[in-house]
């Protein structure tokens, strides 16, 4: 701490760029270059986003007049476009980060950039335009009656958005397995040494453990993804054939419910790649503690979606349970040891606090809070009360903007700042990070308020029963702006450390 | 319940009916699209009907100008029918006088279908019915071309039975809201007035919560429920296993696959 009465700015030291590597020369600059780009393309489209957020709750606050299906179109590109910028920057920080041991595909991530695109504009057509407004989990039998609100284009347009980056993420998931399988075995990917011999701790890092298992999981997400478009499409395309609701509702949430995790996954892996660096520990083993967690995961992620079933009353009771278990399960191991090698690394250091370790510590902080946020919802008992309330939105906004966001806003500075040099100035970092800070929990806190308050979530204008959802909304606007504030700080530090990479590479 | 209605009812299999008078019958009707079933209150709610001239025996009027008034209840049928028409009207009938509101809530409006009718023929089935006359019951006509649209718009089917010289067709009674967007469909030709009371409630914009009974033709379903035997497995619920089943295999597939490389280069494990 005494080190910034001394000195105001700090150099980047190399944490993301550092030797070791698979790649050669000129591979490595292409791999570089390919993942500013991903970065850059999600944080470009990242506070248009959170405006998507801000005209949402202004509606809500009954300050901003909008038509319900501009709300939803709204709500549809948001909560889409969220999960899915936050899931190609952390596959793409991901894969820089995987190729200091194994060789991701550089041409493969190349073609996914462009396909992602392509699905970004059809997605953006299929709500604003089209106003395919079903919500992000475009719950069967819905997107098959329109009733007038879209058209049938807007539909197509939509499945087409979903099967375009669906194939395309899950091609670049199973590159990055092949990637690694082609160093590694899977029980030694998945520290089964440590685990079940008597071998004290691995050499296999941790973020390979923890990237096998998320791959994995993504990719029985992805699957039931193709079931379920399938079976949509089945319904549209054929006459006669219909779906069973019960078993359409459980497939959009298995796919729903991986893919969240799997993104916060995604920046937890970064973290215990970079964050020993940041406190100058050198790296992370794989100890039985880290391999135990994460193989458990491996499975209950896959059973834990049931949470989202509860009250759908033909489930039968056994799966309803086993989301109960599974939840608990799931959440308390992976995020308990997190949490412990985070605080113990952090405390146990005189690191210099900079913009990119102030947000990776507060992202796992964010992900621990979120975290107990949705064990509490994850209860049986507790759900009767808080389903379909705000506290939905309000656990998932605290793991996701205040935990995974900040991670990867944490490595995409990083890695900007290593790329262009350029120092950083200590106290406007550590000004963004409470603006960020403030801000978020300014705004999550009337989620939650407003949650176990009985306020609906999804209501464009709250009816007079809750009512009190105004209110709450008024007073998360100011905190929605200060968040804002804080992004474009943010972008325009980041991106002048970019133009500056760049313009140094051309002279 | 209603599934149970339509089972009974699509069969709306008229009888037969003098040879003479069925000569057209098939030619005046052919060209249907649709098949028959059951009408899909949930592939046309809050689809807004086209508009179309109404003739009756004393005016000429238009779908559109009769919805200015009001709400309209709206079916199809034909003056030949020997089958389900007129007991449907009488039905519905008895259903209105029990219920009230007719003019002050919503009005009539019986169209048919049937080209070869002309309002003489729908004022003699209102006289048939005891309508005659009545300022709120609207029995008329309008062209073919209206008859194809209306009927497009609503899924109606018809079906020339050239063996009996009728033509089957389901029983609908269609509540439009004064935007001229379809609200209900009440499937079948007893009307009960508890149903209709729902129809007209929602054709005044009140909210009625109703939800699909689960159909046939589900193939994949995780879970059966038969009383006597209670939850059953059933084929929807590999499709659940699927994604985890495949993924398993897929992986050990790709870390095999692996196993070639990681032998074959240098410094590999
Ligand atoms: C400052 C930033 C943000 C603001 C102001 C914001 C605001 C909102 C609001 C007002 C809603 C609707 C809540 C309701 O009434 O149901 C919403 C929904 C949602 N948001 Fe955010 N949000 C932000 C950041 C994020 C982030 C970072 C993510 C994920 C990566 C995200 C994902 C979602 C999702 C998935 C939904 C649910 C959409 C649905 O129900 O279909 N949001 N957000
Ligand atoms: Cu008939």
């Amino acid at each position: 701490m005494e080190a910034t009465t001394i000195q105001s700015t700090r150099q980047p030291e190399p944490i993301i760029l550092i030797q070791e590597t698979t790649l050669t020369g000129e591979e490595q600059a292409q791999f570089k270059k390919l993942t500013l780009v991903w970065l850059t393309t999600a944080l470009a489209l990242f506070p248009i986003l959170v405006i998507l957020g801000l005209l949402m709750r202004g509606s809500q606050a009954a300050i901003l007049k909008m038509s319900p299906e501009l709300f939803y179109a709204f709500m549809t590109l948001h909560g889409l476009g969220m999960v899915g910028i936050w899931y190609i920057a952390g596959m793409a920080g991901a894969g820089l980060l995987l190729s200091r041991y194994v060789r991701p595909s550089l041409a493969l991530s190349r073609g996914v950039f462009w396909a992602t695109l392509v699905a970004v504009v059809l997605l953006i057509v299929a709500t604003l335009i089209g106003k395919f407004i079903t919500g992000w989990y475009f719950l069967y039998p819905l997107p098959l009656y329109p009733a007038d609100v879209w058209k049938p284009w807007a539909t197509l347009a939509f499945f087409a958005f979903l099967t375009i980056a669906g194939v395309a993420w899950t091609l670049w998931t199973v590159d990055y397995l092949r990637a690694i399988a082609s160093r590694y075995s899977l029980k030694r990917a998945l520290a089964w040494d440590v685990l079940f011999k008597k071998v004290k701790e691995s050499d296999v890092p941790p973020m390979i453990l923890i990237l096998t298992v998320s791959l994995i999981s993504a990719l029985a997400g992805f699957l039931a993804a193709v079931v379920l478009i399938a079976l949509f499409a089945a319904e549209a395309l054929s006459s006669g054939f219909t779906n069973d609701a019960l078993l359409m509702k459980n497939l959009v949430f298995y796919f729903g419910h991986v893919l969240v995790n799997i993104t916060m996954y995604l920046g937890v892996a970064m973290v215990y790649e970079l964050f020993p660096a940041f406190a100058e520990k050198g790296k992370l083993t794989t100890k039985w503690m880290v391999a135990a967690a994460w193989n458990a995961s491996l499975l209950l992620v896959n059973l834990a979606y049931f949470h989202h079933l509860y009250m759908d009353f033909v489930q039968p009771g056994l799966l309803q349970k086993l989301g109960q278990i599974a939840s608990y399960l799931v959440s308390v191991p992976a995020g308990v040891v997190t949490i412990i090698s985070v605080l113990s690394l952090a405390f146990g250091s005189r690191m210099t606090w900079r913009l990119p370790s102030l947000l990776f510590f507060l992202g796992v902080m964010g992900w621990a809070i979120g975290g107990m946020a949705a064990v509490v919802d994850s209860t049986i008992v507790v759900n009767f009360r808080f389903h379909n309330t705000l506290w939905v939105p309000a656990h998932f906004h605290t793991y996701y903007l205040a935990g995974v966001v900040f991670m990867i806003l944490g490595f995409a500075f990083q890695y900007a700042a290593e790329l262009s040099g350029k120092a950083e100035n200590l106290r406007l970092g550590r000004w963004l990070t409470a603006l960020l800070t403030v801000g978020a929990y300014g705004f999550l806190s009337m989620f939650f308020y407003a949650g176990a308050h009985s306020v609906p979530r999804r209501y464009a204008v709250y009816p007079s029963e809750v009512h009190q959802g105004a209110g709450y909304a008024q007073v998360a606007i100011v905190f929605i702006l200060l968040i804002l504030t804080g992004v474009i700080i943010y972008l325009w530090e980041y991106g002048r450390r970019c133009v500056h990479a760049f313009s140094a590479h051309s002279h | 319940m209603r599934a149970r209605f339509f089972c009974t009812l699509t069969l709306i299999g008229c009888l037969t009916m003098p040879l003479a008078a069925g000569k057209g019958t098939s030619a005046g009707l052919a060209g249907q699209p649709l098949k028959p079933g059951i009408p899909r209150e949930d592939f046309y709610i809050f689809r807004k009907i086209p508009d179309a001239p109404v003739f009756t025996l004393e005016r000429q009027t238009s779908i559109y100008r009769l919805l200015e008034k009001g709400p309209l209840l709206f079916t199809l049928v034909y003056t030949r029918c020997n089958g389900v028409c007129y007991p449907m009207i009488r039905s519905l009938r008895s259903a209105v006088e029990r219920l009230g509101g007719l003019g002050t809530d919503y009005r009539i409006l019986v169209l048919s279908f049937d080209p070869r009718d002309e309002p003489e023929d729908m004022a003699a089935m209102a006289r048939v019915e005891g309508l005659s006359g009545h300022p709120h019951w609207i029995f008329g006509t309008t062209g073919p071309e209206n008859i194809r649209q209306l009927v497009a718009s609503v899924g109606y089917w018809r079906q020339p039975d050239s063996l009996k010289q009728q033509v089957n067709h389901p029983a609908v009674l269609i509540g439009l809201n004064r935007n001229g967007q379809i609200v209900r469909f009440l499937v079948g030709a007893s009307i009960a007035p508890a149903r209709l009371a729902e129809v007209i409630k929602e054709m005044r914009g009140e909210f009625v919560p109703s939800y699909p009974l689960p159909r046939k033709n589900v193939i994949f379903s995780c879970f059966q429920y038969q009383a006597d035997k209670g939850l059953k497995l059933n084929w929807g619920f590999a499709l659940l296993l699927m994604p985890g089943v495949v993924t398993l295999g897929g992986s050990l597939w790709i870390f095999h696959r692996g196993a070639h490389q990681r032998r074959s280069a240098p410094g590999g494990f």
